[in-house]
């Protein structure tokens, strides 16, 4: 469960508030991306005082580096706000968490299986081409490619 | 019949389903039941070559059944269908 408290700032990046273009250098994005991520409901800034600039702090900042942390492993963004909304929630436990985490294991590991059997399929497509002189309609690859069988299945 | 219980092991909810549709397959198939519960974790590569994808799902005999853990009419219904069905194609 990330526990995203101000009470623990990191040594290494301790600061009490970043501008928006600020953050969005250390993280490694675009001013843009906080923007929407904030219209998604996943960052909520401070504004001090109508027509105020954007101000993040610590908890943000974490918060940041757990939203790019999870995007990498292949959560979407709305499954990524369920993750951050479960402290909120009234029947938050780590259960709930190991579970959206295993439901995602299990899709990336069926993505895994497909990709490999798909790279299989263009080994051997690649092996089947040995004559670099054959005119295009002839080309043993895009004859193998519009024979493709589904590579999701078995191998 | 070959029953699995994919899950995660340490939800409450799911081991009190889980005991009400073991007993109510043993009921129904008797020693005829073989009844396993799998962690889906330990059996990564079974589950996600049977397409599962939210834990926990009931297998019936090497195949998907229920993506979701049926009630007990629901798991009823198919253990006697299936049952029919193989007594139709007995010789």
């Amino acid at each position: 469960m990330p526990a995203f408290s101000s009470s623990f700032p990191s040594p290494l990046t301790a600061r009490s508030c970043y501008a928006i273009g600020e953050l969005a250098a250390l993280i490694g994005v675009r001013p843009d991306t906080l923007r929407y991520y904030e219209k998604q409901g996943l960052l909520k800034p401070r504004r001090r005082g109508r027509g105020a600039y954007r101000s993040y702090d610590e908890t943000d900042l974490r918060r940041l580096r757990f939203i790019r942390q999870a995007q990498r492993c292949g959560f979407p963004l709305d499954e990524v706000k369920q993750l951050l909304d479960l402290p909120q929630s009234d029947a938050a436990c780590c259960s709930a968490v190991r579970s959206l985490a295993v439901e995602k294991k299990l899709q990336l590991e069926a993505r895994i299986r497909t990709m490999q059997a798909m790279s299989r399929r263009l080994d051997q497509l690649i092996a089947a081409c040995k004559d670099d002189s054959l005119p295009l309609a002839e080309c043993p690859i895009l004859h193998g490619l519009e024979q493709a069988t589904d590579p999701s299945g078995p191998a | 019949m070959k029953i699995e219980l994919l899950h995660l092991p340490g939800c409450p909810r799911c081991a009190a389903s889980a005991r009400q549709l073991r007993d109510v397959a043993a009921g129904i198939l008797g020693d005829a039941l073989h009844w396993s519960e799998l962690d889906v974790m330990q059996h990564i590569d079974y589950a996600v070559s049977l397409g599962i994808v939210c834990p926990p799902v009931l297998v019936i005999d090497g195949e998907l059944a229920f993506a979701s853990l049926p009630g007990p009419r629901t798991l009823t219904l198919e253990l006697t269908r299936r049952l029919q069905g193989a007594g139709r194609s007995a010789p």
